[in-house]
Parts: C-alpha cells; sequence; structure tokens
C-alpha cells in the first residue's frame, strides 16, 4: 500500500510545473536521567540520549501556491541505538480552506494526538496503554472548514512503514476550534497488531474506541484532557487522561498529569513537574511520576536537556 | 547516579556544543491557513517565500528598525503570498515575541501597496490577552505602513505586551520593505 501511495504522488507532482519549492530542516536532541525504568512508556533507568532526531520538510508550489508537502523525519533513541522512521509522508495540500490528503507514516488523528504530539515531553498522552499505537502507515483525508476540522484516516494497524497484512484500521475525527478552546470526537475502528516496546499494549487485538478530547486555555491555566470509551476484543475498556500546565511567567510553567486507565490491567498515574525555558533554544524539564499497574507502583523521578532548532536549506 | 558509560558524556558535550550552532528557532505557527482566511476572507491559495538574509539585508532591516535583529532573525524569514486566481492579494507575516507570561505570536496581513490589512494575535498568553486582541487594540496598526508613525495607545495593565506586539508588527514591516518591497513591482 505505502508503495503504491508514492507512485500515484510521484505521478501527480510529475505532471505538474513546478515553479518553486523550499526545504526546512530541523532536529532536535533529548537527553534524560530517570531514577527508575517506567512501568509503560517511553524512557530508561539512568541518564541517556533519549532520543535525537532529524526532520526534512520539502514545500513544492505549482503556479497557485504550495501544493505538495513531503516530510521525513527519522529518530535515533536510547543512545543511538534504535534508529526507526517517525513520520514519513507526502502531501497534496488543497487550496485554501480545502481538503488535504496526506499519504505515508503519519500521527493517527485521534482524539488529543490529532492536535498534541507530546513525543518529546515528561508528561505523555495516554496512547502506549490506551490504543497500543500512535503512528501508522496510510492515507488520510483532513482540513477545515469554519471552526469545524476533520480527519478520516484508513491505515495498516501495524504501527509499521511496510504493508504486512490487508489489515485496515479506520480512525475518524471531527473537532470544533474556538479562540481559547477546542474539542473534537474521535473514532477508531480496527485490528491493530504492533510489537513496539514502548507501548504497554502489545501483540494482536481488535478494537473500538470513542474518545472526546478537549483542550480549554484558562489563563494562566492551559487543560487537556481526553476521555475514552470502547472495546479490546469485545471487553469494555474506558479511561481518561488530563493534562494541566500552569504559567508562572514566560520561561516557567508548572506541569501536571492524572489519567487512569481500566481494561483487563488497571492504571493509574499522577505527575507532577516542571517546565523551563533556557536561552539558545534549550527547556530544562523535571517531573515525580507516580505510576500503578495493578498491584504495583513505582515513583520516578525524571529530569530532562531539550533541545531543537530550524533552518531553510 | 551510576553511568553506563563514557558515551552519554560525549553525546551531551556534543548536546551543549551543537546549541552554538543552532541557526534559527523553532516557530510553531499554529493553524496558518485559519489565519490567513481570517485576514484575507477572499484568498484562494498561498504560496510560501523564503528568504535567505545576506549582510546587507539585515544592515538595512536594523537601520529601518532602530534596532539590532536577534542572532536568530538574522538567517531566513518566510512570507507567505497570498492570492485569488492566481493574482496576489497581499502576504502574511507572522513573527514571535515574548510576553510577560510566553510567546506572543504575531500575524499580520499586508495589502499590495504594503500597507497593514489587519493584525492577529495567533497566540498570547497574557492576562489582558481580551484586550490585547481586541479590534480597539489591533485595529490601531491598520492602514499603517512602514514610514508611518508608531505611537500606538497601550493597552492598560499590558503595556508590556502592547509594546512588544507594536515592535513586532514594525520588525515585520522592516522584512517587508527590504525582502520583499521590490518583488511588487
Amino acid at each position: 500500500m505505502f508503495r503504491l501511495m508514492f507512485i500515484i504522488l510521484f505521478f501527480l507532482v510529475q505532471h505538474t510545473e513546478v515553479l518553486a519549492d523550499a526545504t526546512q530542516i530541523s532536529a532536535g536532541l533529548d537527553g534524560r536521567a530517570l531514577s527508575a525504568k517506567p512501568l509503560w512508556g517511553a524512557g530508561e533507568e539512568d541518564l541517556n540520549l533519549h532520543g535525537a532526531f532529524v526532520n526534512l520538510r520539502h514545500v513544492i508550489s505549482d503556479a497557485k501556491g504550495d501544493r505538495y508537502i513531503f516530510v521525513a523525519q527519522m529518530d535515533a533513541d536510547d543512545n543511538m541505538s534504535e534508529f526507526e522512521a517517525y513520520q514519513v509522508y507526502a502531501q497534496l495540500k488543497g487550496s485554501l480552506g480545502g481538503a488535504n490528503l496526506r499519504a505515508g507514516r503519519y500521527i493517527l488523528p485521534f482524539g488529543l494526538l490529532a492536535n498534541l504530539d507530546t513525543e518529546r515531553q515528561l508528561m505523555q498522552t495516554q496512547e502506549s496503554i490506551a490504543l497500543g499505537i500512535k503512528l501508522d502507515t496510510g492515507v488520510q483525508v483532513f482540513g477545515f472548514a469554519g471552526a469545524l476540522d476533520y480527519a478520516l484516516s484508513v491505515s495498516q494497524g501495524t504501527g509499521t512503514l511496510d504493508d504486512q497484512d490487508s489489515n485496515k484500521l479506520l480512525v475518524a475525527r471531527i473537532g470544533i476550534q474556538q479562540e481559547e478552546s477546542r474539542w473534537g470526537l474521535s473514532y477508531l475502528d480496527g485490528r491493530i497488531n504492533t510489537d513496539d516496546s514502548d507501548f504497554f499494549q502489545q501483540g494482536n487485538s481488535e478494537k473500538q474506541r470513542l474518545a472526546i478530547d478537549a483542550e480549554v486555555d484558562l489563563f494562566p491555566w492551559v487543560l487537556r484532557m481526553q476521555l475514552d470509551a470502547g472495546k479490546d476484543d469485545g471487553r469494555s475498556v474506558s479511561g481518561a487522561t488530563l493534562l494541566a500546565d500552569y504559567d508562572v511567567n514566560a520561561r516557567l510553567s508548572f506541569n501536571s498529569k492524572i489519567s487512569y486507565w481500566d481494561s483487563a490491567d488497571e492504571f493509574e498515574e499522577i505527575a507532577l513537574g516542571l517546565s523551563y525555558q533556557l536561552p539558545n533554544n534549550f527547556v530544562f524539564r523535571l517531573a515525580q511520576t507516580w505510576q500503578q499497574l495493578n498491584d504495583v507502583d513505582e515513583t520516578i523521578f525524571s529530569l530532562q536537556l531539550y533541545w531543537d532548532f530550524s533552518h531553510a536549506l | 547516579m551510576p553511568y553506563k558509560s563514557a558515551r552519554k558524556y560525549i553525546l551531551f558535550i556534543v548536546m551543549l556544543l551543537l546549541s552554538n550552532v543552532a541557526l534559527a528557532d523553532v516557530c510553531v505557527w499554529r493553524d496558518p491557513e485559519r489565519t490567513m482566511i481570517k485576514l484575507f476572507p477572499q484568498a484562494e491559495d498561498y504560496k510560501t517565500q523564503i528568504y535567505k538574509l545576506n549582510p546587507q539585508q539585515i544592515k538595512d532591516i536594523e537601520s529601518l528598525l532602530g534596532e539590532p535583529l536577534d542572532e536568530s532573525e538574522k538567517h531566513e524569514y518566510n512570507i507567505y503570498a497570498v492570492n485569488k486566481n492566481g493574482q496576489t492579494l497581499g502576504w502574511v507575516m507572522a513573527l514571535a515575541g515574548v510576553g510577560e507570561y510566553g510567546v506572543i505570536e504575531t500575524v499580520i496581513g499586508i495589502n499590495t501597496d504594503h500597507s497593514i490589512r489587519a493584525a492577529y494575535l495567533q497566540r498570547v498568553r497574557e492576562r489582558k490577552r481580551k484586550a490585547l486582541k481586541s479590534d480597539h487594540f489591533l485595529g490601531q496598526f491598520t492602514g499603517k505602513n512602514q514610514q508611518s508613525d508608531f505611537q500606538i495607545k497601550p493597552v492598560e495593565g499590558a503595556e508590556k505586551a502592547s509594546n512588544e506586539i507594536s515592535r513586532l508588527i514594525k520588525k515585520m514591516l522592516a522584512y517587508d520593505a527590504v525582502l520583499n518591497n521590490h518583488q511588487s513591482h
């Protein structure tokens, strides 16, 4: 499927009068020190270069405007010992306010993930326990009409770049964007088959999910929340996540998270921390996280030094 | 805390050294298309123009602005040309500054005569953000161009943020005058 999608996009590009193009490179480094390995989610005990990434974004314009966008990001994780493609896609951009078509490996537009990627944050959204997948290879149509956002994705359900079977995962989201808030309703249906070690949910299961997500700016608070309900192989599951940030000033903010997930296992997580913007694009973060998985609990102290930049080529 | 190997230290030293070659901040402009439609409701498309600044252009911008550019602002700048049926309606520019409670993302629409069509705050987290986002405050910038007098009445209680927004808009007009003006003729 992946190869076919690129052939189609390549064909479209070949038949367009290309007038201008632009390439942007961005990169980042994410160093962390954790007092213990988390019960779930990414991270290793001790001091690590948790992740490094390079992202290339190339835009091709036709006579009317930006028309094709190509994004490729490579991540090197866990002291450069694991290399993997992150988002790698081609996008056919519609006119202003029109629909966009994206093909490749992208973040699924489900719940908060549609607008929020916490990959490089200490406090993360809870796809590692609630979905078992975050990025997948497929085709997505998305856009907006007035205050309304929409996205419809059909993907493999494997989280990998290559096509493993004819399984399809459907994800749909509709949202409303206002000046100080946005709200969304998402649906996911299909078989998810993953073996990513960052995800607590591995293996093969038939999932249905309904989620309500919201992001509300209540100065000095920013609240992000998601409510999930659905089924894993016919068994009911449910969960909730609240991420609350409090801005003290332009550099310092306090961060907190509370979440639970009820499935064959029970998960609870509470985290408190802070984020401090340093000079030269550095961000320092620390967090104290308490996790409970069934009867086992753990407290983790985390430090993070993060840096990124972007530049036109 | 025990550390596994010297490789980690080397990687962190590399990380610190790399910070000195950072060429530009990662500027996040959320929802650019929605903002473009707010500023130019009739627009049908846009094209990104990336300008790499040369020393003379930096000097000219600083001269118009009356203050030096930050190091991260001396490398490149994006201007978005909005059009309808292939006809340029104007340009959209964005720049981020710092308020008391975080980043202030300021966006302006510029007419083909290089006067300001409208200003919009994409992100502002100040106490008086409603007043800062109001037509009463932002409307003061409408019609101004690079040569205009920038005596703006600040929002009471948000003087620092008001001045920062005014400074950002002046800076964008300076970028426009040096980088973009010649293209309109």
